[in-house]
């Protein structure tokens, strides 16, 4: 049952507006004599990284009057089904392909004709997971097709407004750069410089982790985390060997994409609890894994995750491809059995905003005569593929009511107050770096 | 349960929080709550990566202690009383966090010698002032500790020092609630963690999330179909060592007042707005407020006290409470109480609620015991010639658990019944032992969440309740009229006929 994500009510302190860029601290200083009852909050600062501009492309062309803050909430959403239903597309309200191509389009075509877009009055609604955990300052850094050889730079402020509101209100600083790629790169001692000293600070980079990214390398060594989606990585799962390096040199990456298949490992746990199945983890030796075709990421880590924590050392890693673009993989454990593994990419219709969502299990075993063929699915999929072969009937099959699609803005909330490093998370990516490296030899 | 290895995959799938680096300061340091429980507790989640390495523990007492003689003495206890050294690397990184400060309650000069020295160990063990206050001494000390505390303004910052004390919370509704104005003279109800520690376990927890996470039940939860309910907690053990404390306590201090109400009111209660310790502590406090013992004019037919007489329990021949050593051969302390509570609200009007608790019973065992309403008629015959009614048990003790009585035809041609049972129990499905609830509820007051404990209106209004009952008994000194029971038997015959008059029994459990 999808459930839809209402935005928290906002209060705003002020417009977005255009300042140079050694006029921020200025500009945010006197925000805060303006608003007497309002100050900021005292908590932790974060930094988006924004590759993709469609927040910008949705302003320009008039569709979109929110703060381009980079973050995917409601009201960018609203944005993005207005503009699909003036070109005439599907309406989704997801940055897809087409929206995009046909946004850009939009864009030259208006820029062209030297339409100004109407610069319209910034009516904050909307926010978001991240807004209503209640940081001090929110650094977007939106990377842009812009030509411009400087930085833009904006602010704003806005303030969540909580049910049991204490007696002042408590508000976030939004600062925006924008300008190319390489520029931003170019230009990380600016962004160093506006974030808040002695606040824990949180990065939230929408792209690939890349440890020779100066920009990226000098956040993370100041971020208590940096939070990654590998659901969005470029080149997909060889991007997973930049992270061991990263986590080696004592830095905090979190996937959220990682947390996205924890239904799936705490129901896979929870089938070998009982104690009368206990013994039988040890006789698994056939795994499938289906997923939503787009990304293999989750498939890998899940595979990574279990053969990290059986002890299964990766012998063998082959793309055998056909109609599922089938790749196999072989285990060897540590009593000598060989474990044999598959992900299989299924195609699907409408694979939500998530792509690459796990959609079955199955853990199996040679010997008609083991206890432990399990079966995990989710509701989307279905689990006809996988009861093939007559194991249903002696298995256990457990449905997940995956909660597909989870959303990435909550996701990175959830992550803020976390303190611990997920030792876990670790030891997976080794494993997984041990089996594409196979590949690669 | 021991033979079956841990489920690999199961490790580290918990996220859990982390609680900020702190010093856990113990008053009673030389105590064997300390050495036995806390310590341990605080040790064995030090080992499971649960707290972060600042984790620092301070020792007051009055004994002329050093830290290595105090470290020493704790080592002793991880070793007999809890799960052992494990890793003699982690014991010796854990136990330079730990320090002694000698101190006596009263001085202010011993509090103001502590406030230095967490000061100074603020700096070298970097716990950034977060401090939590344990008060495991004789609750006699409670007021005189919280007060010297304050004084040395060792309590002022709410957001980062806070107070834990360990029940009895008074030992009546004046001395609570002169217990609770002395603690909010000097903090805030935020900064106060008052301790039950039956709340910390699984089955008791575990019950908000039957009754709420389930819609099956609930709607079944009231007086439509609900006949009585029956909790129980008994114990085989007598009064042990404690005769000088139990002697001033008795069993309705010692249990009824807390541990049983606790559990009363998380089966009573209405669903909370959310889980937040507000929430569910104003549905516990609304609850409370509509309970009363449910025949005020006739105090015998609500409130039952007893004392165990000698008796046999395996083969043995066993002392009655007055033959106890340090017990007044003339006591009137009662060593079983059971009450039958009334509660005034739309869902449980008319609904009787039995609760007792008991030394020396036959059998160890906690539970809280839902009896539905009957058949309206019945058709079948049952094999055992009697009524049958469903019965919903929650289990604490032991083997925690839930099951559910029903009929069930029995084979063969003719349509005869018998009770059978649905059972869940958390070992079998979980393969691993519910845990201590002492690390529990010292990891949720390091992490600021208290959900899990009293807050001091609850505590007055669970006096409240008692009161009739308490002062009537306590008024009445002639060791002649307070029923007996032989140890080993489950309880005087006074408290059959408090279920009896209304057609109702006490489970054999």
């Amino acid at each position: 049952m999808p459930t839809t994500l209402q935005s928290p009510p906002m209060a705003k302190l002020l417009s977005s507006k255009n300042v140079a860029i050694n006029e921020i601290p200025a500009a945010l200083q006197e925000l805060w004599q303006v608003n007497a009852n309002a100050q900021r909050a005292n908590t932790f600062s974060v930094v988006i990284y924004e590759p993709a501009p469609i927040q910008q492309l949705l302003t320009a062309l008039g569709f979109y009057d929110g703060p381009i803050d980079g973050i995917n909430g409601p009201l960018t959403r609203d944005a993005l089904a207005k503009s699909q239903q003036a070109y005439d597309l599907t309406i989704t309200g997801k940055a897809n392909e087409v929206t995009f191509t046909k946004l850009e389009e939009a864009y030259l075509a208006a820029s062209k004709q030297n339409i100004a877009p109407t610069a319209a009055e910034q009516n904050y609604r909307a926010a978001d997971a991240i807004a209503e955990s209640g940081p001090s300052r929110i650094v977007t850094l939106c990377a842009t097709n812009s030509t411009a050889s400087e930085l833009e730079a904006q602010v704003s402020a806005y303030s969540p407004i909580k049910k049991r509101e204490q007696s002042a209100m408590l508000g976030c600083e939004y600062v925006m750069f924008s300008g190319n790629a390489a520029l931003l790169e170019a230009n990380s001692q600016i962004v160093q410089d506006v974030l808040l000293p002695d606040l824990p600070l949180y990065v939230w980079w929408k792209g690939t982790p890349k440890v020779d990214h100066a920009l990226f390398s000098s956040l993370a060594d100041r971020a208590t985390h940096v939070l990654v989606d590998s659901a969005t990585f470029v080149d997909s799962v060889m991007d997973f060997l930049s992270i061991p390096p990263l986590l080696t040199q004592g830095r905090s990456i979190i996937d959220i994409n990682w947390q996205r298949i924890a239904p799936w490992q705490e129901l896979t746990a929870a089938t070998f609890d009982p104690p009368e199945r206990r013994n039988a983890i040890n006789e698994i030796d056939l795994v499938e894994v289906n997923f939503e075709r787009g990304s293999s990421a989750q498939a890998w880590m899940y595979i990574a995750w279990l053969a990290g924590r059986l002890g299964w050392e990766p012998q063998s890693y082959q793309m055998v491809g056909g109609d599922y673009q089938l790749r196999q993989l072989q285990f060897l454990a540590s009593d000598g059995r060989t474990i044999k593994a598959e992900l299989a990419s299924m195609p699907i219709a409408e694979v939500g905003e998530v792509v690459g969502d796990l959609m079955g299990i199955k853990l199996d075993s040679s010997d008609p005569k083991a206890n432990c063929t399990t079966i995990l699915c989710s509701e989307t999929a279905g689990c006809m593929r996988m009861e093939s072969g007559g194991k249903a009937q002696s298995g256990l099959v457990e449905q997940v009511n995956s909660l597909a699609d989870q959303n990435a803005e909550q996701l990175v909330a959830d992550n803020f107050h976390r303190s611990n490093r997920d030792w876990l998370y670790a030891e997976t990516m080794t494993v997984l770096s041990k089996i594409l490296s196979l590949n690669a030899v | 349960m021991t033979a079956i290895l841990t489920n690999p995959l199961r490790v580290g799938l918990r996220q859990e929080k982390l609680p900020e680096p702190q010093i856990i300061t113990i008053f009673g340091a030389s105590g064997d709550l300390t050495q036995r429980k806390l310590v341990p507790a605080i040790y064995q989640m030090k080992l499971d990566r649960r707290l972060p390495p600042e984790i620092t523990v301070v020792g007051v007492a009055r004994r002329d202690w050093s830290h290595e003689f105090f470290r020493e003495h704790l080592k002793q206890g991880v070793i007999e009383f809890g799960n052992g050294i494990q890793s003699e690397a982690a014991w010796e990184e854990f136990a330079q966090g730990l320090f002694y400060c000698p101190g006596d309650i009263d001085k202010p000069e011993s509090y103001l010698r502590l406030k230095a020295f967490l000061g100074e160990l603020d700096e070298s063990r970097k716990t950034l002032g977060n401090r939590v206050f344990y008060l495991s001494v004789a609750p006699n000390f409670f007021p005189e500790a919280i007060e010297q505390l304050g004084a040395a303004d060792m309590l002022a910052d709410a957001q980062k020092q806070r107070l834990v004390i360990e029940k009895p919370f008074g030992r009546d509704l004046t001395s609570a609630q002169n217990l609770n104005q002395v603690v909010q003279k000097v903090c805030r109800e935020n900064q106060v963690y008052r301790i039950d520690h039956y709340l910390g376990k699984e089955t008791i927890q575990n019950l908000l999330v039957f009754r709420f996470a389930n819609a099956i039940f609930e709607p079944l939860w009231n007086r439509n179909y609900i006949d009585h309910v029956q909790i129980t907690v008994a114990e085989t053990v007598g009064v042990e060592d404690r005769a000088g404390y139990y002697e001033s306590a008795g069993a309705l201090r010692d249990m009824l007042q807390n541990h049983l109400m606790q559990t009363f009111c998380l089966t009573a209660m209405e669903p909370p707005n959310s889980l937040d310790a507000d929430s569910i502590r104003t549905e516990k406090l609304k609850v409370l407020q509509a309970t009363r013992l449910a025949d005020l004019q006739n105090l015998e037919r609500c409130a039952v006290r007893g004392q165990y007489s000698s008796g046999w329990m395996k083969g043995k021949e066993i002392p009655g409470y007055r033959q106890e050593t340090g017990v007044d051969p003339n006591s009137t302390t009662p060593t079983y109480v059971a009450m039958q509570f009334a509660i005034d609200n739309w869902r449980w009007k008319g609904v009787p609620f039995y609760l007792r608790t008991g030394k020396r019973m036959p059998k160890k065992v906690s539970e809280i015991a839902i009896q539905f309403k009957e058949v309206p008629w019945r058709i079948f015959q049952s094999a055992a010639k009697q009524a049958n009614p469903n019965v919903l048990v929650l289990q604490i003790h032991p083997d925690e658990g839930i099951s559910l009585q029903f009929e069930a035809k029995m084979p063969g041609p003719d349509l005869r019944t018998r009770t059978e049972t649905m059972e869940f129990g958390y070992d079998s499905s979980f393969g691993v032992k519910s845990s201590d609830a002492y690390d529990r509820l010292l990891l949720d007051c390091m992490l600021g969440d208290q959900t899990l404990f009293t807050r001091s209106d609850e505590v007055e209004e669970a006096w409240r309740i008692v009161m009739p009952a308490l002062s009537a008994w306590e008024s009445d000194r002639n060791p002649n009229t307070i029923p007996l029971y032989e140890a080993g038997t489950w309880e005087p015959i006074e408290a059959e006929l408090l279920l009896n008059q209304h057609g109702r029994r006490w489970r054999r459990i």
